[in-house]
């Protein structure tokens, strides 16, 4: 690009170029944080599943934390690799790291309410974490997101009504929704997003 | 009547910079070099003329190491840019 004088109706298509370019090189890797929140979920899911299902030490049950650890360790690299690589900031990013950061401080009270009053922390986690891709999905205009969120949110009553309607079924199931929940609500949209936005 | 276009903005470089900068928060000097694909020198000289307007705030800093130029779109680069896109559009007959 030079130093060229324009016509108007040059200028106007320049200033919709550079725009549209720009926000789509920004969006970029956008579904990576649901992809390493989503896989990172569904794996420990189904390695405590197994815990269960072939009676491993119980100790291993605190492979939960997992999740949590793991996944804000992969965010910060990610975060920070994804900065250097994109040269850029926009709105949406910043609207979209505040929301993710109220629901993860949130996400603390939420775990200490669900101990006192004995919800299904199940039901907390995936309604959480529905209503963050929910906005998510809103705010960035992405249907598929939304739907991911939706779907979240509502499936998520499944764990208080099996405590109410089949609270002698095994919890393994419950851990095997779970996942499933997690790879409809996240991983199908983080991929979604990055073949959309990709090269 | 048509409006007389701001001399600074209706030139190629300045108007994708500064077409940039109004769509993000922040973007660096390798940033803006690929989106424009112009050269690093031009590039520099035009951003320069641009923070001298007051249009866009330069700061620098780094990276890890490396070192890193930011670029911001200011008020008044935001009302520049409004008022040129008003007086294109006065000359293509939009309303």
């Amino acid at each position: 690009m030079e130093n060229l004088k324009m016509n108007e109706a040059q200028s106007l298509s320049l200033i919709s170029q550079m725009i549209n370019d720009s926000r789509h090189r920004l969006a970029r890797n956008s579904g990576t944080p649901f992809l390493i929140w989503g896989y990172i979920a569904v794996l420990v899911s189904i390695f405590e599943f197994f815990v269960l299902y072939c009676n491993l030490p119980k100790i291993l049950l605190f492979g939960w934390f997992a999740i949590p650890i793991l996944g804000w360790l992969l965010m910060m690299i990610f975060c920070r690799k994804n900065d250097r690589e994109r040269g850029g900031r926009n709105y949406l990013d910043r609207v979209v790291s505040a929301i993710w950061i109220v629901f993860g401080v949130s996400f603390v009270w939420l775990y200490l309410a669900a101990l006192v009053y004995q919800i299904p922390l199940l039901f907390l986690v995936v309604l959480t974490m529905g209503m963050g891709t929910l906005i998510t999905g809103l705010v960035i205009s992405h249907k598929v997101t939304m739907w991911g969120g939706f779907i979240g949110m509502l499936t998520s009553l499944i764990f208080p009504a099996i405590d109410k309607f089949m609270p002698d079924l095994w919890f393994g199931w419950d851990i095997l929704i779970f996942a499933a929940i997690f790879l409809v609500m996240m991983v199908i949209p983080g991929h979604i997003l990055n073949h959309k936005f990709s090269e | 009547m048509f409006k007389s276009l701001n001399p600074l903005l209706h030139s190629e470089l300045r108007l994708a910079v500064v077409s940039i900068l109004v769509g993000v928060e922040s973007a660096d000097f390798v940033f803006l070099r690929e989106q424009t694909g112009a050269s690093a020198g031009n590039l520099s000289v035009q951003i320069d003329k641009l923070q001298k307007a007051g249009y866009i705030t330069v700061e620098k800093g780094f990276k890890g190491k490396m070192p890193c130029t930011t670029c911001r779109i200011t008020e008044q680069g935001i009302a520049a840019f409004e008022e040129y896109v008003e007086s294109l559009k006065s000359y293509i007959g939009v309303r």
